[in-house]
């Protein structure tokens, strides 16, 4: 037993705890909330789908467990299929990044309470992360436009797509076999 | 934190390791399934542009898959605790050290039993400090926690570590007390109080007769040349004996009810303010102190149910004893409510009663001790209520209560238990045991410790 003075109670409650700079997590809610109606209003021009839009965000924000988020996803993105495919389309970009992002923010309200304080550095690696993975699926995508957009280069380019298309496949085997293999060879070695 | 587990407590500052039980989220499934619903609905429609918008559903699920953690691997947690003397805190920290690929800390955190806190941490950094005032004395729940960790966009959780607190013990504080009552007898045979009997080290007594074993110094001449009748018959001087006292704490930690009335029955240890437990420990540890430096022997009982007890003795080891059982002493599960009997205590023991008073229990064995000889001393260690936020039939039944209080005391008194009523003012504290010390009819003179 400690030997240390009690002060004689007081009415006090504890002040929250820190850990540096932190966002609500309602935050990523009204993230989403702005992300889907911006896009709704964005691809869609017809009232009705804007309204379907809106009330199937408001479900996927009350309750994300119902995979309300992807239901709006998949929505979105049929919106392209009453839309004739082009490079030049910003719209079909803005899409492609939108869909991935409500894919990230959906994934977040899945898990974290909506009551809870979300350390900033969280927020960071997360658009980090999107960052990473959208920078190049945007490239893909245009060059993909491009070349095989109706009106594209498809009918003069299709040996180079094949090369390139081989190229990237052994680019990709290289990639993704190579670290696993190291990492076999590693667990065999402490093992 | 859990509801139904509050956790295993820990002590002091704690460290643990778990294992961590990954599992896959619908958030995964649901972006592999948009990804090939994409493909397929490219495919079906000859649209290349539906195509793509599966490339980045498809490249965040490699990555996640690829980056995610091993299964069992440990997740270690450390618990460290600070006293801070001055601001009377306790700073807690927390850190989670979790295994590679954990990308959100999700922790539970309850500081001082209160709702808990919802936090979302880095899983390269999860640190979490803050401090707890030092609200009551005993045993202090300083933290409760509960985490689990999660994976990439959420794509892996694992299953919830189990809950634990941790725990720090607060000594109460020790008043300074100046006058000590007495029991009725001092049997005795050395110590700081003069007793009844004659013996050696206390004032004038008496005069008597010459008895075989008195010291021819003691005779006193004068008296013997006035008084005595035939040669031969002598009269000596007699002083009291010093003997020092028995006292028996009796501690009714059955219950532990706080200042504001609108708390009883749920008892958060943030909004209760000062309560009975408090005063009961600071009180018992005053008296226990005192008494032990005068030389008395002290022994402490506690009626909260699981036995604790201390037979009497002095010294300075047995008051580190009662420190710390009065300080561990809090209400039990395993209180016994209504006794066949209460419990045996020394004969000539003075016995001080802490308690709230707010029920028959105490007051029924302060008048079984009464009625057997003892003197008892009620201590009312119920502080000062208070009726912020109570609405009209709350504070009707407070004041019900405390007139049924107020009439057991009446009834205590009246069958010879004396009251004390141990308050914050203690001037008003020191006048009452100044008045209980005064020697009375059948009672010792004042000790002084």
């Amino acid at each position: 037993v400690s030997t240390e003075l009690a002060p004689r109670g007081r009415g006090l409650n504890p002040p929250n705890a820190r850990f540096g700079p932190w966002v609500p997590a309602l935050a990523i809610r009204a993230a989403f909330v702005l992300l889907s109606v911006d896009l709704s209003t964005t691809v869609f021009s017809y009232g009705l789908w804007i309204t379907l839009g809106i009330m199937l965000t408001a479900i996927a924000v009350g309750a994300p467990k119902l995979l309300a988020p992807w239901v709006l996803i998949v929505f979105y993105g049929g919106s392209l299929l009453w839309r004739a495919p082009s490079a030049t389309d910003w719209r079909f970009f803005v899409l492609l990044a939108g869909l991935h992002l409500m894919h990230v923010l959906g994934s977040q309200m899945l898990v974290l309470p909506w009551r809870s304080r979300v350390q900033l550095r969280v927020a960071g690696a997360v658009l980090l992360r999107f960052a990473i993975i959208q920078v190049p699926c945007q490239a893909v995508s245009w060059a993909a436009l491009t070349l095989f957009a109706p009106r594209g280069l498809v009918s003069i380019s299709v040996p180079v797509v094949g090369v390139l298309g081989i190229v990237g496949l052994v680019a990709l085997v290289l990639v993704l076999v190579g670290p696993m293999v190291r990492r076999s060879t590693s667990g065999a070695a402490v093992r | 934190v859990s509801d139904d587990d509050p956790g295993d407590a820990v002590e002091g500052d704690a460290a643990r390791t778990h294992p961590a039980h990954w599992s896959l989220t619908i958030g995964f499934g649901a972006a592999v399934l948009v990804a090939m619903l994409c493909v397929a609905a490219g495919l079906a429609s000859a649209r290349v542009d539906v195509a793509l918008l599966a490339l980045p559903f498809l490249a965040s699920a490699a990555w996640v898959w690829d980056r995610r953690a091993r299964q069992d691997d440990g997740t270690r947690v450390e618990v460290l605790l600070a006293r801070q003397e001055e601001e009377a805190t306790i700073r807690y920290t927390v850190r989670v050290s979790p295994p590679r690929g954990t990308a959100v800390v999700q922790l539970r955190l309850a500081p001082l039993g209160q709702p808990p806190q919802e936090l979302a941490l880095s899983g390269h950094a999860a640190e979490v400090s803050g401090t707890v005032p030092m609200l009551h004395s005993g045993r202090l729940e300083i933290v409760s926690l509960q985490y689990r960790l999660i994976g990439a966009d959420g794509s892996f959780v694992t299953v919830p570590a189990p809950p634990f607190r941790v725990e720090n013990v607060v000594a109460p504080q020790v008043q300074q007390i100046s006058s000590l009552p007495l029991p009725r007898q001092l049997p005795g045979v050395t110590g700081a109080h003069e007793s009844a009997r004659p013996g050696d080290g206390g004032d004038f007594r008496d005069i008597h007769p010459f008895t075989p074993g008195d010291r021819l110094r003691r005779i006193d001449w004068k008296r013997t040349a006035r008084w005595a009748q035939s040669p031969g018959e002598l009269y000596v001087r007699r002083t009291a004996a010093l003997a020092d006292a028995s006292v028996l704490l009796v501690m009714d930690s059955r219950d532990d009810i706080g200042e504001f009335v609108g708390t009883w029955g749920k008892n958060p240890p943030a909004e209760q303010g000062t309560t009975s437990t408090d005063v009961a420990r600071e009180a018992a540890s005053s008296l226990a102190a005192a008494y032990i430096r005068s030389g008395d022997r002290v022994g402490f009982q506690d009626l909260g149910g699981d036995g604790r007890m201390l037979a009497p003795a002095s010294g300075a080891r047995q008051l580190s004893r009662l420190f710390s059982i009065i300080t561990l002493s809090r209400p039990s599960e395993q209180a016994v409510v209504d006794r066949r009997r209460p419990p045996v205590v020394p004969p000539g023991v003075l016995i001080y009663l802490f308690s709230s008073f707010l029920d028959g229990e105490a007051a029924r064995l302060a008048t079984f001790w009464r009625a057997g000889g003892h003197r008892v001393i009620g201590v009312d260690v119920l502080p000062s209520p208070r009726f912020r936020s109570l609405t009209g039939d709350s504070q009707a039944a407070a004041r019900i209560i405390a007139m049924e209080r107020e009439d057991r005391l009446e009834l205590l008194v009246a069958s010879g238990v004396e009251l004390l009523r141990w308050r914050d003012d203690a001037g008003s504290r020191a006048a009452s045991l100044r008045a209980l010390s005064r020697p009375a009819q059948g009672r010792p003179m004042q000790g002084r410790p």
